[in-house]
């Protein structure tokens, strides 16, 4: 599954299903699926859902929901959460759900596994998030989906039915070097939060690759970055729907939580609540994102990959307006992603692109 | 006027997605030759509840196939609903992640409700629950039904496991359903927590149960109450009476609505229906047993397989059930309907070939079309 990417640049999609002003929950889910499909079609790697809790600017809350439906509406691209937030569930409800949506898309879902709430402290007691250690929840899920609970183990009764046996591809999640050297001592792919811990991605994919031992899910130890990225036709036009991105995200911080707005909105409109903690926050967390146009964005994404080392790199764009997200996603691939996705294994044969994939859903 | 229908090559564009593909490649060949379905607003409304069980050995993928194809032919034959039940650590029931399979189920059709019968609420984070079903209204809007019952699903260990050590358990479920209740409704002041999708989604509640203290919740809240005859009857007539005589007129409902839920076998005779009955039978036998519950083949006659008392006590979880020829079936649900008055009937028809499951299914809604319901809608 997971092999040597020849030099190549591999890239793949961080999608929060974020929602823009004037739309509704629905409409960000149909653009969802949209991405999805552009994803199948220019090449990228995978496509993984986000779960945060009550933020309205956020629609992702219900990753295995939300992948059965990008599922359902894709072929081959593989599709996974990055990630489900693993101390919020059961562990056996999740490998129901993932065992589930295995069998439904055999060898297309990824489950990639968080450690942090996605909400806040009032959201977590709401979602019942247990104070268990993670490893032993860990543990747990990998048991039920091998069926190999110790003998005498309570549990050792129970079956996921699905999942006891129907494994999807699975994927330790991490802002810092706990999960990074926890994947790496069980042989498992790592994911860096890059796109909210930018800060510890070096010392985070290092500690990976130092606490790597082969497993049999994983020969060579295998590291995804994320990282924030917009792209448009030249840096002016990124740098707006970036600095919109960032006004929005801090008065969703401050207390005014809404949809993202537009650029237009955000400069015409009088300024909302703005805390000061928020707006350093928000500054450092934009600091590390990647703007511009699609050669500025190429230089940004090759550096990264250059200083992570990281095998794959998975984008991250949480910005107002479908369209202009989907055309960032785009520019992206044709100026990254080989031309002649095929290769890929991602493309069907005979649907080649000929028109803006953007262009297309604007013409209806 | 015949008609064929050939549920393997629906049409699945969402509506305005000019130029999508199907979205799920299943055919399995269920071809049903079938005359259109003349219901009519008093018809006795019918809905679908499936278990997704499985062969031995059968995947679960294999089994969801079939239940795919069999909600594209009940979208077509009229029925109202099609619900999945939520079950855990039972192999030969396939159904335990619901929201994932109705959000399946509903991306493959196009006009029939879908939901849980029901989502057993003390094992999951009632904030969780309105993101899931949330995220399906917002994604199949006006089309997705949020069933509710109390019990675990499953035995006691997969109860721990579901729960986490959770003090909630099926006394708390008036307070569990409160507060999801409160994530769907329209926001409250100074409501802190939201559920995002899931606020003011107003995603239609069902209470589920099998006893006269779940019809009296669900007459209290003013909720519609579907009680579960196919597995627990005892308390049918009594708990039908309680929910009316105890019902509370409430925003989203100003009078009554039962539902009931019954095994259904029809076939060409009465005898092909009962020997197509040997498999649920078998499989309630087994589990009698403590033994797998997978769908065994049909047999000719239960004799050699049961003693007396597991016949006795077969049989009397199974009274409800309604086998037979169409002649005969027509006969048991009139009586079930003069009977209990429900405003739908929930139909569980399982049945070891695909096929039989289907014809069944084809067989009662040219019934229903013929009974006088109550003409009242719910959701839809």
């Amino acid at each position: 599954m997971l092999g040597d990417s020849g030099g190549r640049l591999r890239l793949s999609i961080l999608d929060h299903t974020p929602v823009s002003s004037g739309s509704t929950l629905g409409d960000a889910f149909w653009h969802s699926t949209r991405l999805a499909d552009l994803a199948e079609q220019v090449g990228y790697e995978r496509y993984w859902v986000a779960e945060h809790h009550n933020m309205p600017w956020l629609a992702s809350s219900s990753p295995a929901v939300l992948i059965a439906y990008v599922a359902a509406r894709t072929t081959s691209l593989r599709v996974g959460s990055g990630g489900v937030m693993l101390p919020n569930y059961a562990p056996l409800a999740v490998v129901e759900q993932f065992g589930m949506l295995e069998e439904l898309h055999p060898g297309r879902i990824d489950l990639g596994l968080g450690r942090s709430s996605g909400g806040d402290q009032i959201a977590s007691h709401a979602l019942r998030r247990t104070d268990q250690d993670y490893a032993p929840l860990l543990a747990e899920l990998l048991a039920f989906f091998r069926g190999e609970f110790p003998v005498g183990h309570p549990y050792g009764s129970v079956t996921a039915v699905p999942g006891q046996g129907i494994m999807p591809n699975i994927w330790l999640l991490g802002s810092g070097t706990y999960s990074a050297q926890l994947a790496g001592a069980i042989g498992l792919p790592f994911g860096h939060g890059g796109h909210f811990a930018a800060a510890n991605n070096v010392t985070a994919i290092e500690a990976y690759r130092q606490s790597f031992r082969p497993s049999p899910a994983l020969q060579k130890p295998y590291a995804i970055v994320s990282v924030g990225v917009i792209c448009a036709e030249t840096d002016e036009i990124a740098e707006r729907h970036h600095h919109a991105a960032y006004v929005s995200t801090v008065r969703n911080l401050s207390g005014t939580p809404g949809p993202l707005l537009s650029a237009d909105e955000i400069e015409n409109a009088p300024p909302g609540e703005w805390s000061p903690a928020q707006e350093h926050y928000v500054t450092e967390l934009f600091s590390s994102h990647i703007v511009g146009s699609p050669s500025t964005v190429k230089a940004g994404l090759e550096a990264l990959a250059h200083r992570t080392g990281a095998d794959e790199i998975m984008i991250a764009t949480i910005m107002h307006g479908y369209t202009d997200r989907l055309r960032s996603y785009e520019l992206i691939a044709d100026a990254c992603l080989p031309r002649n996705s095929a290769q890929v294994g991602n493309t069907p044969a005979g649907s080649t692109r000929t028109a803006g994939f953007v262009e297309e859903l604007r013409n209806g | 006027m015949i008609q064929e229908i050939q549920v393997g090559i629906v049409d699945t564009r969402v509506p305005g997605d000019a130029g999508a593909e199907m979205v799920a490649p299943y055919s399995l060949g269920l071809t049903c030759k079938t005359t259109a379905v003349q219901a009519t607003t008093q018809s006795l409304a019918v809905s679908v509840l499936d278990l997704i069980a499985t062969r031995a050995g059968e995947l679960t993928g294999s089994a969801i196939a079939k239940s795919v194809e069999l909600a594209r032919y009940a979208e077509q034959l009229g029925y109202r609903r099609y619900w999945v039940a939520e079950h855990h650590s039972i192999q030969g029931l396939a159904c335990s992640a619901t929201p994932v399979l109705i959000g399946h189920i509903a991306a493959v059709t196009k006009t029939i409700r879908v939901g849980s019968g029901g989502v057993m609420l003390p094992n999951h984070a009632p904030l969780v629950v309105a993101e899931q079903f949330g995220t399906l209204e917002a994604i199949y809007p006006g089309r997705i039904d949020l069933g509710l019952g109390r019990a675990p699903g499953g035995d006691v260990q997969t109860m721990r496991a579901l729960r986490r050590g959770l003090a909630q358990d099926g006394d708390d479920f008036p307070a569990l359903l409160e507060e999801l209740r409160t994530y769907l409704g329209p926001e409250r002041p100074g409501q802190v927590v939201k559920a995002i999708p899931g606020q003011n989604s107003n995603v239609p509640i069902t209470l589920l149960g099998s006893s006269g203290l779940s019809a009296q919740l669900a007459a209290a809240l003013g909720l519609p109450f579907a009680f579960a005859a196919h597995i627990a009857p005892d308390d049918l007539y009594s708990a039908a009476q309680l929910y009316r005589e105890q019902f509370q007129p409430s925003k989203v409902l100003p009078k009554p609505y039962l539902l009931v839920a019954v095994q259904v076998i029809a076939a060409e005779t009465d005898a092909a229906a009962r020997r197509l009955f040997t498999t649920p039978q078998q499989r309630l036998l087994r589990a009698i047993r403590g033994e797998s519950v997978e769908l065994l083949p049909p047999v000719d006659s239960m004799e050699h397989l049961w003693h007396d008392a597991e016949r006795a006590a077969v049989e009397n979880r199974m009274r409800a059930a309604i086998v037979g020829s169409d002649t005969t079936v027509q006969g048991g649900l009139e009586k079930l309907v003069s009977d209990t008055h429900p405003d739908e009937v929930i139909v569980v028809t399982e049945t070891y070939e695909h096929f039989d499951r289907a014809d069944s299914y084809r067989r009662v809604a040219h019934i229903a079309a013929k009974i006088l319901g109550t003409g009242d809608t719910y959701a839809g």
